[in-house]
């Protein structure tokens, strides 16, 4: 029942636009996640899924039926927000059996579900505890075990993670994932963590500025987004001008400030003015010069834990970041050394040159 | 001399005892990070010294003097706080220029001074908004500009960068180490986020429970965490119970609960004794059978998922141990393992470290909900 079809969804409030004529389809057991700067319109989206707020135009349908005149209580969704909602005057049992026995539920069946819920989320040691008692982790737990205890398949995730200690987030995430995969619920997860969304999620849908930019599987988007402001967005990236040098169907080459760099074929004319991508950990750094590489000078590094995040000066005012594993003995590159840059041609995504302008495509 | 320092310092509110008998000590234009947990005192640490919060016993002097007696005001100290505590009636330039006009400051060099700070948060075509107009993550932006222009020795941040997208974040925290340099100020900096201390501190103060549990280099907090908790904490890792089976020449030989055999350093530990094995994430390689590392272990893929500049493997061992080994995305991007392949995970003795077990137990010390 629950595949999710949105077509030409439209919002305004005002003369805003919150969401344009945005089209998603989410299949049934899917998770997947909506990201976008803030303002993009993705939690008005997920608002107008839950039934919260009315399109003005387009219709949502869940499994085929159309949903625009259902509301929220009959939608059938399991709503998280950010905050986390529970009763604080109600210990985590009476908490999560709330929707169940509002809903008329047999107890025999309400008790077997809570207890289901407790065990699924690691609580069921803490069935009498207060919210309050909690720490925020297992507080934003039950309120997911809340919101799909009444028997909800579609889980509609607002933020739920970003108000929790960054240690938790980064367990809670597989955690939030692996029992959504296991009831074989669907879910849609709105984040502003790119990081987060990459982690969770079977499919991103990529937002800005009201529409939808792209969609895709984490590893494609990442590693090869469609669009500039996809690589922008998702991740880090080094982000340059340059223009195509040649371009015979078997290689590209491109001119950056006065470096060639090659890159795997494309279709852009000899001459294009271009804008060139590549991943800061996609680029390899070489204590010495082995030739066929870009040189450069270490300007600053950061230890980071996992990875030294080194700033390389390539000429003038052109700076490359690169991030390198610290296991692969590049982990020791002192300051003002001279260093060979390495990226293998299939690793620089190469995109037409925005009409407007690098900063006005990429800026805050 | 240092230029904050805490002696003995404890504050307890009603039950809970917020900061237990804490010794600190910052040095003249040291950049420190305090680190932990939801509730382990970093917030009530830093209010303590900028005197807001009055310790219930110890010393807290700044520059030397006891300053337990001096108000807030006189103690040279920026403190910004989690809420932001903007002017709400004020732009916010005049927000970040109320500090150095209130200290009479030539308005010239004080316009120059507040647009240089707003171009450095990118919030230069904001300055006639007022903190209602402002999401949060501008609101944090206003706040830390407004602390930096205070003109105060020590700043105190309490989650300056919290509210921020990661893209931001990233940006503002090389801006932030060099501002501090630049203007040769003293910073102490709350945070939860291991990877901000570890990439901003000088120094990092590891806090539980009110304790200082680790103080360190970056690099020692990181590599050679001292206690389980601390190696929970500050980056990711395999956390796995083992049993010692043998020591020889400064080597334990330590068995896993699905009964293999790893070696590790370690020849303090006793045969027969039950001790906690520590192996960052990223030390993990996973191969066919050519692993480089001295330890492997035969397992299978359960999942395998991208995060960006690494991808996290889920692999299950014998015994129902299930590690998250961390491959660079460099590596990754064409490995041959899905999910239902059989991989062998290496890892070297040196990147094991062992742990007494806790006394308390294992999950006392990990639990980071």
């Amino acid at each position: 029942m629950p595949k999710v079809e949105i077509t030409g969804a439209s919002k305004r409030f005002g003369d805003f636009d919150a969401v344009k004529d945005v089209s998603m389809i989410v299949e049934d057991g899917e998770y997947v996640s909506v990201i976008g700067p803030s303002g993009c319109g993705k939690t008005t989206l997920l608002k107008m899924i839950a039934g919260i707020l009315r399109q003005d135009s387009g219709e949502i349908r869940f499994g085929g039926i159309r949903m625009d005149d259902i509301p929220i209580e009959e939608r059938g969704v399991g709503y998280v927000f950010q905050d986390i909602a529970l009763f604080p005057h109600m210990n985590l049992w009476e908490n999560i059996s709330f929707g169940p026995r509002a809903k008329g539920t047999p107890i025999e069946r309400t008790r077997l579900v809570t207890l289901e819920m407790l065990e699924m989320m690691k609580l069921s040691g803490r069935y009498r505890d207060l919210p309050g008692n909690l720490g925020g982790g297992m507080q934003q737990k039950a309120a997911v075990a809340r919101a799909i205890a009444p028997g909800h398949r579609l889980m509609l995730l607002d933020e739920p993670l970003s108000m929790l200690d960054a240690r938790v987030r980064s367990e809670l995430r597989f955690e939030l994932r692996n029992i959504v995969k296991d009831l074989g619920l669907t879910a849609i997860h709105v984040t502003h963590d790119q990081e987060e969304a990459m982690a969770i999620s079977d499919r991103i849908f990529v937002m800005r500025g009201g529409r939808l930019v792209e969609h895709g599987e984490p590893a494609d988007l990442y590693f090869k987004p469609a669009r500039l402001f996809t690589a922008y967005f998702l991740g880090e990236s080094n982000i340059v001008p340059g223009r195509v040098e040649k371009n015979d169907g078997t290689e590209t080459l491109l001119k950056v400030r006065h470096q060639t760099i090659s890159a795997s074929a494309c279709g852009f004319e000899l001459g294009s003015k271009v804008a060139v991508v590549v991943r800061p950990e996609l680029i390899e750094v070489r204590a010495s010069d082995d030739g066929n590489c870009v040189k450069g000078r270490v300007r600053s590094r950061t230890f980071e834990g996992p990875f030294m995040r080194y700033i390389i000066e390539v000429e003038d005012h052109f700076f490359l970041r690169v991030k390198a594993p610290v296991r692969a003995g590049v982990g020791r590159l002192r300051v003002g050394e001279e260093v060979g840059l390495r990226v293998r041609p299939e690793n620089v995504r190469v995109y037409d040159f925005p009409a407007g302008g690098l900063n006005k495509e990429i800026g805050w | 001399m240092p230029s904050v320092e805490l002696k003995g310092v404890s504050k307890r509110f009603r039950e809970v005892l917020a900061v237990d008998d804490l010794d600190v000590s910052v040095e003249d234009e040291e950049y420190l990070c305090v680190l932990g947990p939801t509730g382990s005192g970093k917030s009530t640490l830093l209010r303590i010294i900028a005197g807001l919060v009055r310790p219930d016993s110890g010393a807290v002097l700044i520059d030397g003097s006891n300053v337990n007696d001096v108000p807030t005001e006189k103690r040279n100290t920026a403190l910004m706080p989690q809420n932001y505590a903007l002017f709400p009636h004020m732009t916010t330039w005049d927000n970040v220029a109320y500090g150095p006009k209130s200290r009479g400051e030539d308005p010239k060099s004080v316009a120059d001074r507040t647009r240089e700070l707003l171009e450095t948060v990118h919030l230069q075509d904001w300055g006639n908004a007022y903190p209602n107009q402002l999401s949060g993550g501008m609101q944090q932006r206003v706040a830390l500009i407004r602390a930096l222009a205070s003109g105060a020795k020590t700043l105190l941040l309490d989650e300056p960068l919290g509210a921020l997208d990661a893209r931001l974040r990233l940006d503002l925290r090389g801006r932030l180490k060099k501002f501090a340099h630049e203007y040769c100020l003293t910073v102490i900096h709350v945070t939860h986020d291991q990877s901000e201390a570890v990439s901003l501190g000088d120094r990092v103060l590891l806090l539980r429970h009110g304790r200082a549990e680790q103080v360190g280099s970056p690099g020692d907090m990181y590599f050679a965490p001292r206690t389980v908790f601390a190696a929970n904490f500050v980056g990711e890792r395999a956390i796995l119970e083992g049993l010692v089976r043998g020591t020889r020449e400064g080597t334990a030989e330590l068995e896993l609960a699905g009964g293999e055999r790893i070696s590790a350093r370690g020849g303090e530990f006793r045969e027969g004794e039950l001790v906690v094995i520590a192996i960052r994430c990223e030390s993990l390689d996973i191969g066919d059978s050519s692993g480089r590392g001295a330890n492997r272990l035969r397992g299978r893929v359960k999942d395998v998922r991208p995060i960006g500049a690494y991808f996290r493997y889920s692999v299950e061992l014998p015994g129902e141990i299930t590690i998250h080994p961390h491959v660079p995305s460099a590596l990754a991007i064409d490995s041959p393992f899905a999910p239902g392949s059989e991989v062998e995970v290496s890892f070297d003795e040196g990147d094991v470290v062992l742990y007494a077990y806790p006394p308390r137990g294992l999950a006392v010390e990990v639990e980071a909900f």
